[in-house]
């Protein structure tokens, strides 16, 4: 009767995983990070931070966007999240749905030293922590003299200037439809405009890439000669392997940030950690560590980082509540005309 | 036929499971089932099925969706069959190592697997070098319907083979040796002995295949482009991009009406076959 | 006997060594691309790699990110696994022998979890567990995963159950064996490969499930593919191979233990055949 073993096993240890479980869980509060190295900085910055200031531990989940926002919506009130970092539209989203507290100047004097228009749009329920910008990336092997502007470049991809060695950001991916919106800005905003040189463009597209990690991997493997990606990652990528070089078109890049924000029924401690964040001391860690540009005022770069962030006036903010309010519309022409 | 056990006993041996997927399966089908109706928001309406069902191009996607599925199914149970044979018939470590080769695609991560698909299948790929070599054209394939296929073959055949290989298992060789002593053919041992036998488990396996090959979206995202679209790419779509759950919802229906199709067809079929 | 066909045994034991090889190259090209790239020196992933080294390789088995969702994961995969044999063992063997009624219709709602999309199914359960107050409690996590890891056990033991010779389970009757006994003593030894197959896919499922996981778990219960996805998605590096390599190392391990402890064989076969 071997067979009656092991599920005997599997049914003790089952039960011992779930009661496990729910001991652990509440007491502390629980906060959310990208994975990898930002994982890494929101322990080593904020939670550093927020440990000497309280003596407690955060509990930091590694979790996207997407995700905390259906946990949010499944619990109202009782969110399983104290602290969140969202994408824009979801944070402005979430303020629109009440699933948020708006930001208490009073609880976070930090809120202070960053500049309005990093929160302006989210009508105070969420503020910016850090932001990034997309740039060009090419293989300087193979292209010795990229176009210097973004339309420039547009239309020596759809002339098939670089074979089918290219890959632009898909409108489907998180950020695209923001890309999306910063390519009406350069077409005098046409959406028409933008959508014709998508098609322009798809017989020479390599592919128009939907995760992070097919784009670096097409253009890694040298699949690609030409990719429109983050810049943090970019000159991360360029410093590692001299053939790349990235740089920023003009004029210039549009924003993508990550938001922070307390969800509504967090406790007050969750306060703490927002204004931890947002100390100048853990901004400028956090900053040297992901390699993205901060938001509070008071933090002065050193010079090496100051060469690969790109500066704020290059990077134009999106128009997100027109994002959100064209977003099906966009898709859906996505779907039936780019293929 | 163990009628003796009566079906009291019966009952009582399926009531658990029924009982869980009642609780934890019905109860959240019929909540995204509301939720595709609008009862969440109020008055019941189809609009979101109307909008599917009513548009050429949401059909199409339903035309891809199953035949990129089928064609998945059929490619799996045909470069599965014949490994199935082989593992049941294998003893000690051949058989481990014919295991772990089996699982071994699906314990690699799926971002990764597609990295190693770029660098085989790539332009300028092991597959193109070796074509190179011979003085043949290069081929395109990267990004296609055919990588799609081939990457899902490639991680869903231990769900046919092991499928297969568990009712090959209670074959006694003799038979097949006894038959071969007959002087039968060994195509005739095979139709007669072999297949009968395993025909339950190429159905099995195949109804987990077709099942994951048409909910399988990551692989149809990282190995097509825009022009392979399937169903639950689109659920993935307004979930993550457009935030519409009710519209989600409706596609997931649609998709799950069409699984349940299937296999009611194929019950049916089987139960024909039987008679 | 054997004497009589040396050559269409010579014959076969070739071309099964052919379709093995060739299935092996098939199954391990992009699987050995991440092998390599797991020893890589580099930060990105790239291939050929620039030089060698384990750095990545420690970096995961040293970083508790990786290593807490590695064991999360495993024991997820073995409690979803066990609980869904508990419940669908006994359900494949009323139905298989077609000893409760509408045996047809619990088949079909059985395997039903298959045909809902992971998506629908994770969003469905996470609002309807929250409901409950059990959506971040480790449990809804469990269940989920049992949920969708039933139909598996479910249709591979029904597979083998319909292929069983019912003579045997008669005999046991006949000879005085209640019927609990006949089940444990007759049925269970015989379905062995039909379970084994079943678990194995239950555990192969929930240890890669990504879309109900993501949903249902929390800081401490984050399996693999969730600490995976969120890893990928903003950084690049080559630690996700190094992660499936130590992924493939440890099946490679469990597999021998068994065969070492136990035998496959015998884990595999139903017992009235074991050589």
């Amino acid at each position: 009767m071997r067979v009656r073993s092991p599920l005997a096993i599997g049914a003790v240890v089952a039960s011992a995983l779930a009661l496990s479980v729910p001991a652990a869980a509440q007491e502390r509060i629980v906060v959310t990070s990208s994975g990898g190295i930002w994982l890494e900085s929101a322990k080593q910055n904020f939670a550093a931070c927020f440990k000497e200031r309280t003596g407690q531990e955060p509990e930091i989940q590694a979790t996207a966007s997407n995700e905390i926002m259906a946990k949010l919506r499944a619990s109202p009130g009782k969110p399983p999240i104290h602290v969140a970092v969202l994408s824009e539209i979801d944070a402005i989203r979430a303020g629109r749905e009440g699933l948020l507290d708006k930001l208490d100047f009073a609880k976070v004097p930090n809120l202070n030293d960053v500049p309005e228009v990093f929160r302006k749009q989210w009508d105070g329920f969420a503020t910016i922590q850090n932001f990034g910008a997309m740039i060009v990336m090419v293989n300087g092997d193979v292209v010795k003299d990229p176009p210097k502007d973004w339309k420039a470049l547009i239309d020596q991809v759809a002339a098939g200037k670089y074979g089918k060695r290219v890959s632009f950001p898909s409108l489907t991916m998180p950020w695209g439809p923001m890309f999306t919106w910063f390519l009406t800005t350069l077409y005098d905003g046409s959406e028409d405009m933008v959508f014709q040189k998508y098609k322009a463009m798809l017989p020479n597209m390599a592919k128009y890439w939907v995760s992070p990690v097919e784009a670096l991997n097409m253009f890694a493997a040298k699949e690609i000669d030409v990719l429109v990606y983050w810049d943090g990652r970019a000159y991360a990528f360029a410093g590692e392997n001299p053939w790349a070089k990235a740089y920023i078109p003009e004029p210039g890049a549009f924003q993508s940030a990550a938001m922070l924000a307390k969800p509504k029924g967090a406790p007050d401690l969750a306060w703490q950690y927002v204004d931890c964040v947002l100390s100048p001391k853990a901004q400028l860690g956090h900053s040297q560590m992901v390699k993205y540009p901060i938001v509070n005022s008071k933090v002065v770069y050193p010079d090496e980082l100051k060469r690969i962030l790109t500066p704020l006036e290059k990077v134009r903010q999106p128009d997100f509540a027109k994002i959100i309010d064209r977003l099906p519309a966009w898709l859906d022409r996505w779907n039936r005309e780019i293929r | 036929m163990t009628r003796g056990d009566g079906t009291r006993l019966g009952a009582l041996l399926v009531a658990p499971a029924v009982a869980f997927l009642s609780a934890f399966f019905v109860g959240p089908l019929l909540l995204a089932l509301a939720e595709s109706l609008g009862l969440s928001r109020g008055a019941a309406s189809a609009a979101h099925y109307g909008r599917i069902l009513g548009d050429s191009y949401y059909l199409e996607v339903t035309r891809d969706t199953v035949m990129l599925a089928a064609a998945v199914t059929g490619a799996t149970l045909v470069v599965g069959y014949p490994y199935a044979l082989i593992l049941a018939r294998a003893r000690g470590t051949a058989k481990a190592a014919l295991l772990f080769l089996l699982v071994a695609p699906l314990l690699v991560t799926v971002v990764v697997r597609t990295f190693g698909w770029m660098i085989v299948f790539g332009r300028r790929g092991l597959i193109n070098a070796v074509l190179g070599a011979l003085g043949l054209p290069a081929l395109d394939i990267l990004n296609s319907w055919t990588a799609i296929a081939v990457a899902l073959v490639h991680v869903l055949l231990p769900f046919m083979v092991l499928s297969i290989a568990s009712t090959l298992e209670s074959l006694d060789p003799a038979f097949e040796e006894a038959a071969a002593t007959l002087g039968a053919p060994p195509w005739r041992q095979f139709l007669h002995v072999v297949a009968p036998l395993s025909r339950d488990g190429a159905v099995a396996g195949s109804i987990l295949v077709f099942a994951l090959a048409i909910g399988s979206f990551v692989t149809v995202m990282v190995m097509g482009d825009n022009r392979t679209m399937v169903l639950p790419l689109l659920v993935y779509q307004q979930l993550t991009v457009a935030s519409d759950w009710p519209f989600a919802a409706a596609l997931g229906m649609v998709l799950l009406a069409i699984v349940l199709a299937v296999f009611w067809l194929q019950a049916r079929i089987a139960r024909r076959a039987a008679a | 006997m054997i004497a009589l066909l040396p050559g269409w045994r010579a014959r076969r034991r070739l071309l099964a060594a052919l379709y093995v090889g060739l299935a092996a190259i098939f199954i391990l090209a992009p699987v050995a691309v991440v092998m390599v790239v797991a020893f890589t020196s580099a930060s990105f992933v790239s291939f050929p790699p620039p030089g060698y080294s384990l750095r990545w390789l420690a970096k995961v088995m040293g970083d508790a990110a990786f290593m807490r969702p590695l064991l999360n994961s495993v024991l997820l995969g073995l409690a979803a696994a066990a609980a869904a044999a508990l419940l669908a063992v006994p359900a494949a063997v009323a139905i298989g022998r077609r000893s409760v009624r509408w045996s047809a219709e619990l088949e079909a709602f059985l395997l039903a979890p298959l045909s809902l999309p992971a998506l629908i199914m994770a969003l469905a359960l996470l609002f309807f567990l929250a409901r409950f107050g059990l959506a971040t409690s480790g449990w809804g996590l469990l269940f989920g995963h049992v949920v969708i890891t039933l139909p598996y056990v479910l249709r591979t033991v029904l597979a083998v159950q319909r292929g069983l010779d019912a003579s045997l389970v008669e005999a046991a009757h006949v000879l005085g064996a209640t019927p609990a006994r006949a089940f444990l003593s007759v049925t269970l030894p015989l379905l062995r490969p039909g379970i084994v197959a079943g678990g194995l896919f239950a555990f192969l499922v929930s240890f890669d499930e990504l879309a109900v996981a993501l949903l249902l778990s929390s800081a401490t219960t984050a399996t693999l593919p969730v600490a995976i996805l969120n890893h990928v998605a903003h950084n690049y590096d080559p630690a996700v191979a190094a992660i499936s390599l130590v992924k493939i190392v440890l099946v490679i391990a469990v597999l021998l233990a068994l065969e070492r402890l136990y035998g496959l064989d015998r884990l595999m076969l139903s017992r009235g055949r074991r050589t």
